[in-house]
C-alpha cells in the first residue's frame, strides 16, 4: 500500500447529480439529455455504446479481468457549469484544487488553466490577450455548444468511435476534457494547463480532449491527474485527439499520478500534416494499471513525431505503456524514447508500433527503450512491432535493461545516502530526459513525486 | 577525533585480503599508504566504509571511541568518514551541481548558497569551466576529471576523516598542485587523511606525517617520509 500518496484525500463533495451505477442506453441518453446535446451527438454516443458492448475485453496487454464495469459510476456532476472565475468555483472543490496547487500555478506559468472534477469541468480560464488572438481554450462540452461546426468537423476523425473498446466507451459517455483551437500562425508561448481529479468512489472519468493547431501555429498543453485512494477501483478512459495542420507544432505533456486503485486506459492519437511536429511527453507515475500508447499518424510530407514515454511501477502496479508511429507520407521521421523503472514487485511493459505504409518513402524511425529494474521481484518486458512496406525506410531499434549495481549503490551510500535515497537519485537521473522537457516547477515536483513513490513503497514492501 | 583500525582481517570472495591490520589516524594527520597493485589498499578502504562484499572477520574499527562495525555505510559516511573512489561509477542524468548540493545537505548545516560558493571556488582552482557542474556525475569524465569530481565531493561533505584512494592517478601536474594545496589546507583545519597511492608524486606536494607500506594485505613497514624515498629507490620487494 502507498500510505504516503499525497493526493489521496477525499473531499466531502456531494454531487448534484450522479448516474446509476453501470452502463446502459438509459445512462447514455441521460448524460446526453443533461448536456442538452444535438441529436447527432446522442446518436454517436449510442452507436459507440453498441460497439463497446460488442467488443471483447482486450486480453493482449495488461490484466483487466478484475475491472467490474457494472460497479462503475459513469457520470457524476459536482457543479452546474464551468466557472470562469476561480471565486465562483464551489468552495469545497476549490479547496481540493488548492491543495493540489491549482490554480496558484496559473498566475506564474500558464496561459490558461482548466480543472475537471469527476465528470464535469469546474473551472476554465484563459488569458484575455490570448483569447483576443482567436485562441479557443475551453471544456469540450462548451465547445460542442459554442463551436459546433469546428467540433463536428474534427471530433472522432483521429480516434474513430470504434477504434478500441475503451475509445468506444469514452465516445459513449464522454464528459469534460479540453478543447483547444489555435488559429493560423499563432504561437502560444506559455503552456496551457489542465487538471483532472476523480473524487467519487468507483467513478469513471471519460474526458475527451480535442486539439486543433492550425497552419504554422504552436501550442504546448500540460495535464496532471490525481484521485483519492479507495479500496475499490476507479476507471479513467480518456480519448485525446490532436490535429496538427501543416507546419504546426504541438506538444502534449501528461504527468499521470492517479492513486493505486485507478485503471488508466487511454487512447491518445495525433495526426501530423505536412511539415508538422507532434511531441507526446507521457509520464506515468501512478495508477494500478495503465495501458497507454500515444500515437502519431504522419499524414503529410516531412511530418515529424517525437514521443517520450516514461513510467514508474512500484508494488501492485503495471505500467503497460509505449508509443505508436504510422508513417503515411514521404520524408517523415519519428523518434520514440521509452524509459521505465520497476521496483518493489512492479511491472513495466513497453509496447510499440513503428509502421511505414506504402508510399511513405524515405521514412526514418528511431526507437529506444531503456528499462531500469531495481530488484528481482520486479519485471520489465518489451513488445515492439515493426512493419515496413517501403524498402528505403531506415528503422533503428535499441533496447537496454539495467539495474543499480552494487558498486553504484555503495558509492552513493558512501556519500551518506540511504538505500532509498540512492535509488531515488538514480531514478531521477534516469528520468532526466522527461524533467528536461518540463517547466521548472513541474520538474521539481516530478523529482519529489519519484522520491515519495520510492519511499512509500520501500516502507510498505 | 580519530579513526582507529585495530587488528582487522578482511575477507572478500572467501579470501583474506587484509590481515591483522592496524592504523590510527588522528585529527589533522596525513597518512600515506603505499603498496603494489592488489596489496589490499582498496579492500581496506571498502571495509572501513562497510562495503557488503568486504567482511571484517577479526578486529575492530573505532571512530571517536565507538565501534562502527555495526553501522551501515551511509551511517559511517554521516559520522564524517569519506572515501574517494579509484573508479567512481557514473550517475547519469544527475548533474554535478545537484549531486554536490545534496551531499552537502546530508553532511552540513551550511546554506546551499554558501556550499555552492565554496564548490565553485574549488572548481576554478582546478581549472574546470562552469559547465563542468552541469554535466552528469562522472558521465564521460576523463580520469583526471573523475578525481577532481571526487575532491569536489569531499569539499561538499567536509568530513572528519578522508580516505583518498589513488586520488592522484591520471591528474595533470597543475591540477595535482592544486589538489595538494586543497588537501594540506583541509588537514590544517583538522581533517585526518589516509592518502593511498603507489606513486610518490602526490607526497612530494603534500608531505605526509606518517607513511605505511602494505603488501599482501599485511602492513610491512611504517615510518616517516624517508620511507617513501626508500621505496622509490628499492621498490616494495625486499631484495635478497
Amino acid at each position: 500500500m502507498k500510505q504516503k500518496y499525497q493526493y489521496g484525500f477525499h473531499d466531502s463533495v456531494t454531487p448534484l447529480y450522479r448516474a446509476k451505477k453501470g452502463l446502459s442506453e438509459r445512462v447514455v441518453r441521460e448524460i446526453s439529455a443533461i448536456k442538452q446535446e444535438p441529436q447527432w451527438m446522442q446518436d454517436t454516443r449510442l452507436r459507440a455504446l453498441a460497439i463497446f458492448n460488442k467488443k471483447p475485453m482486450p486480453t493482449w496487454g495488461a490484466d483487466l479481468s478484475h475491472i467490474d464495469l457494472n460497479a462503475i459510476t459513469y457520470y457524476a456532476r459536482a457543479s452546474d457549469k464551468p466557472a470562469h472565475s476561480w471565486k465562483k468555483v464551489p468552495k469545497k472543490i476549490k479547496t481540493a484544487f488548492e491543495r493540489l496547487g491549482v490554480p496558484q500555478s496559473e498566475r506564474k506559468f500558464f496561459a490558461g488553466v482548466g480543472a475537471q472534477y469527476d465528470s464535469e469541468t469546474v473551472y476554465h480560464h484563459i488569458r484575455k490577450d490570448l483569447e483576443a488572438q482567436g485562441i479557443i481554450f475551453t471544456d469540450t462540452d462548451t465547445a460542442l455548444r459554442e463551436y459546433p461546426e469546428l467540433f463536428k468537423k474534427y471530433f472522432g476523425t483521429v480516434v474513430p468511435i470504434g477504434d478500441n473498446k475503451f475509445a468506444a466507451l469514452n465516445s459513449a459517455c464522454w464528459s469534460g476534457g479540453s478543447f483547444i483551437y489555435v488559429p493560423k500562425g499563432v504561437k502560444v508561448a506559455m503552456p496551457l494547463q489542465a487538471y483532472f481529479r476523480i473524487n467519487e468512489k468507483n467513478m469513471g472519468q471519460f474526458e475527451r480532449t480535442l486539439i486543433i493547431a492550425d497552419e504554422d501555429s504552436e501550442v504546448h498543453y500540460i495535464e496532471g491527474c490525481t484521485a483519492p485512494v479507495y479500496t475499490t477501483d476507479a476507471l479513467h478512459a480518456a480519448v485525446v485527439e490532436i490535429i496538427a495542420k501543416p507546419r504546426a507544432r504541438v506538444r502534449y505533456t501528461t504527468i499521470q499520478n492517479w492513486s493505486s486503485n485507478v485503471y488508466n486506459l487511454v487512447t491518445k492519437r495525433a495526426r501530423a500534416e505536412e511539415g508538422a511536429l507532434v511531441e507526446w511527453v507521457d509520464g506515468n507515475l501512478g495508477s494500478k494499471t495503465t495501458m497507454k500508447y500515444p500515437a502519431v499518424f504522419l499524414a503529410g510530407k516531412g511530418a515529424r513525431a517525437d514521443i517520450l514515454s516514461v513510467s514508474l511501477a512500484g508494488y501492485g502496479q503495471h505500467q503497460d505503456a509505449g508509443a505508436k508511429v504510422v508513417h503515411l507520407a514521404p520524408e517523415t521521421s519519428s523518434s520514440i524514447i521509452a524509459k521505465s523503472v520497476s521496483f518493489c514487485g512492479g511491472r513495466t511493459s513497453y509496447r510499440g508500433l513503428a509502421q511505414v505504409m506504402k508510399g511513405a518513402r524515405d521514412a526514418r524511425i528511431k526507437v529506444r527503450c531503456d528499462a531500469l529494474v531495481l530488484d528481482k521481484r520486479s519485471r520489465s518486458d518489451t513488445y515492439p512491432t515493426i512493419k515496413a512496406e517501403e524498402s528505403d525506410a531506415i528503422i533503428e531499434h535499441e533496447a537496454t535493461v539495467s539495474n543499480i549495481s552494487e558498486q553504484e549503490l555503495f558509492y552513493l551510500k558512501s556519500r551518506g545516502f540511504s538505500e532509498t535515497e540512492a535509488a531515488s537519485l538514480v531514478v531521477s537521473g534516469f528520468f532526466e530526459p522527461l524533467a528536461k522537457t518540463l517547466p521548472i516547477d513541474y520538474a521539481i515536483e516530478l523529482n519529489r513525486l519519484i522520491q515519495m513513490e520510492m519511499e512509500s513503497n520501500a516502507k510498505g514492501a | 577525533m580519530s579513526l582507529v583500525i585495530k587488528n582487522i582481517t578482511v575477507e572478500a570472495d572467501g579470501k583474506e585480503v587484509v590481515k591483522n591490520f592496524s592504523l590510527a589516524i588522528r585529527k589533522g594527520e596525513i597518512h600515506a599508504l603505499m603498496g603494489p597493485n592488489g596489496s589490499g589498499k582498496t579492500s581496506l578502504c571498502s571495509a572501513i566504509l562497510g562495503h557488503p562484499s568486504y567482511r571484517v572477520t577479526k578486529g575492530d574499527i573505532i571512530f571517536n571511541g565507538k565501534s562502527i562495525l555495526g553501522l551501515r555505510t551511509e551511517e559511517r559516511a554521516r559520522l564524517g568518514i569519506f572515501l574517494s573512489f579509484q573508479e567512481p561509477p557514473e550517475i547519469r542524468g544527475v548533474s554535478m551541481s545537484s549531486f554536490l548540493r545534496t551531499i552537502a545537505k546530508t553532511h552540513t548545516k551550511e546554506k546551499a548558497q554558501d556550499t555552492m560558493l565554496r564548490i565553485s571556488d574549488h572548481t576554478k582552482k582546478f581549472g574546470l569551466g562552469a559547465h563542468f557542474l552541469d554535466r552528469s556525475v562522472n558521465d564521460g569524465f576523463s580520469g583526471g576529471e573523475k578525481k577532481k569530481s571526487e575532491i569536489l565531493q569531499l569539499i561538499a561533505a567536509n568530513p572528519r576523516i578522508a580516505l583518498l584512494d589513488e586520488i592522484d592517478a591520471g591528474v595533470d601536474v597543475d591540477s595535482l598542485d592544486a589538489m595538494a594545496r586543497m588537501l594540506k589546507k583541509a588537514a590544517s583545519q583538522g581533517m585526518g587523511m589516509l592518502v593511498i597511492s603507489h606513486s610518490a608524486r602526490i607526497f612530494k606536494r603534500c608531505a605526509p606525517d606518517f607513511v605505511h607500506i602494505i603488501e599482501h594485505g599485511v602492513r610491512t613497514a611504517s615510518g616517516t617520509r624517508a620511507l617513501i624515498k626508500k621505496v622509490e629507490k628499492e621498490g616494495y620487494r625486499k631484495k635478497p
